[in-house]
């Protein structure tokens, strides 16, 4: 073999080579990998990106059983640490929370007053007389007025229960449901999870509620936007870095009863579904926080949201409300694109105050 | 003397088509939604065609879900369970798109194609 034959002998390899090489490339590691199960009552989907296939499945099913486990632990009606707070409180008698859940309790306390009351877990005995406490069947008529009165009567706000040292006491109507801030604190928790496995881009998506970190390869996460009430996609945005983007919706659990709509955000002040607002959609980077003032804003209303999502301290926020006007925080609307143009014109930036 | 020569400038030419095409139908997309991946309690999941139309029954732990595909859409017809948000639910016909019947344990996902959002917040 000449030499000459020998160089473009080896220059072919060298092509050969660097072709099987950008082809390993798109394969390995880089891919997209996706784990869905069920808990806290909705589809929970885990997805990483440019994790092996074995280690993210690994560290999706650790997140599934932190799911399991909180759902427990946090259920208002069951025999975890929530649940005991409960009896202890129905039967008259202090509550002493472990660690943990006296840590999220004073959290939880916190955004309450902060909202002034419109974000309120001690509204638990509300929610159950509703029917909206469990996950598989739905109501078909609304309460008795003087029940719902009643209801609201027998508690307190959450803050006046939880007291210096993480003790719990009030009076025995005062049970906590932490629904509406619960899927939140899960979901970050999900996310520290990953991250302590080394996993840098991932999305926990609870049921419409998630947070996302890092980056999809080459480019941020996709967000759709789903519209009110249907299958349809609204809007979208892109998300890289570390957000969680939380939806709150007066069509995701509801009855109809005589023609008009129940749905199971209820107002703490009147002790009814909240009217006005259809969906409010906060982005921030605590999901916690994101799905307590997701619903804050909801039951604050069409009026007055802007205020409430002050003083939580969220700035990103889309409200749609029931006529069909779109209003966004001057911080989210360049990052929206909506699908209808009429939509993208007509969108309007609300101030904060 | 040259080491590449015309022909082997070919060779790359085409080296580099191929690793295109590669790509391109690994990861690229066809628009809408191809299959329905139905899951179903203690089964692995079935693929179901959208490009024929089809009634079929879905064993979940309350008894037979019912799903309907036509015209390149899925959605339930008929569930054991109680508040039927799976029926509500509607068609879906866009990959990535999902509907479930929870308290039954059946989850339908559209598959194929190219899923334009990475989630899907409502």
């Amino acid at each position: 073999m000449s030499p000459a034959t020998a160089s473009r002998a080896a220059a072919r390899a060298a092509v050969l080579l660097l072709a099987a090489l950008l082809l390993v490339g798109c394969g390995r590691g880089d891919e997209e990998v996706r784990h869905r199960f069920m808990a806290m009552g909705t589809l929970v989907d885990v997805t990483t990106w440019g994790v092996p296939r074995t280690e993210a499945e690994e560290g999706a099913r650790e997140v599934e059983a932190l799911f399991l486990a909180l759902h427990r632990e946090w259920d208002p009606w069951g025999d975890g640490a929530l649940g005991r707070v409960n009896q202890a409180l129905a039967a008259g008698e202090d509550a002493a929370p472990d660690e943990d859940l006296g840590a999220l309790l004073a959290e939880a306390a916190a955004l309450s007053a902060a909202s002034d009351g419109l974000f309120e877990p001690a509204i638990a005995t509300l929610v159950k007389l509703w029917g909206f406490s469990r996950e598989e069947t739905l109501p078909e008529a609304p309460p008795p007025a003087d029940e719902i009165a009643a209801r609201l009567a027998g508690t307190r706000p959450l803050a006046a229960l939880v007291g210096p040292g993480g003790r719990v006491s009030g009076p025995p109507g005062a049970q906590i449901d932490l629904g509406g801030f619960l899927k939140g604190v899960a979901v970050d928790r999900g996310i520290e999870l990953l991250r302590a496995r080394g996993v840098d881009h991932a999305i926990v998506n609870a049921g419409g509620d998630l947070r996302a970190i890092g980056r999809r390869g080459e480019r941020p996460w996709r967000i759709g936007i789903r519209a009110a009430r249907e299958q349809s996609i609204l809007a979208a945005l892109e998300v890289e870095g570390d957000e969680a983007v939380f939806t709150s919706g007066d069509y995701e659990r509801y009855f109809v009863h005589d023609g008009r709509h129940y749905h199971h955000v209820l107002d703490p002040r009147s002790g009814y579904p909240t009217a006005g607002i259809v969906s409010a959609t906060v982005v921030h980077r605590n999901a916690g926080l994101a799905d307590a003032a997701a619903t804050a804003l909801m039951v604050a209303g069409p009026d007055d949201w802007p205020a409430t999502a002050r003083a939580l301290g969220v700035d990103s926020v889309m409200i749609v409300h029931e006529d069909g006007r779109i209003e966004l925080t001057g911080a989210l609307r360049p990052r929206i694109r909506f699908r209808d143009e009429a939509q993208e014109r007509g969108a309007s930036v609300r101030p904060l105050p | 003397m040259n080491i590449v020569r015309p022909a082997d400038a070919v060779v790359v030419g085409v080296a580099a088509l191929l690793v295109g095409a590669a790509w391109a139908s690994l990861w690229g997309g066809g628009g809408p939604g191809e299959f329905a991946q139905v899951s179903a309690p203690g089964a692995p999941p079935r693929q179901v065609a959208l490009a024929r139309d089809a009634t079929l029954e879905v064993g979940g732990r309350l008894g037979p879900s019912r799903l309907e595909v036509r015209a390149g859409r899925v959605r339930f017809i008929d569930s054991p369970c109680v508040g039927r948000l799976c029926v509500h639910t509607g068609w879906l016909s866009r990959s990535g798109q999902v509907a479930a019947c929870l308290p039954n344990g059946i989850v339908v996902e559209v598959t194929g194609g190219e899923r334009e959002f990475d989630a899907v917040t409502f």
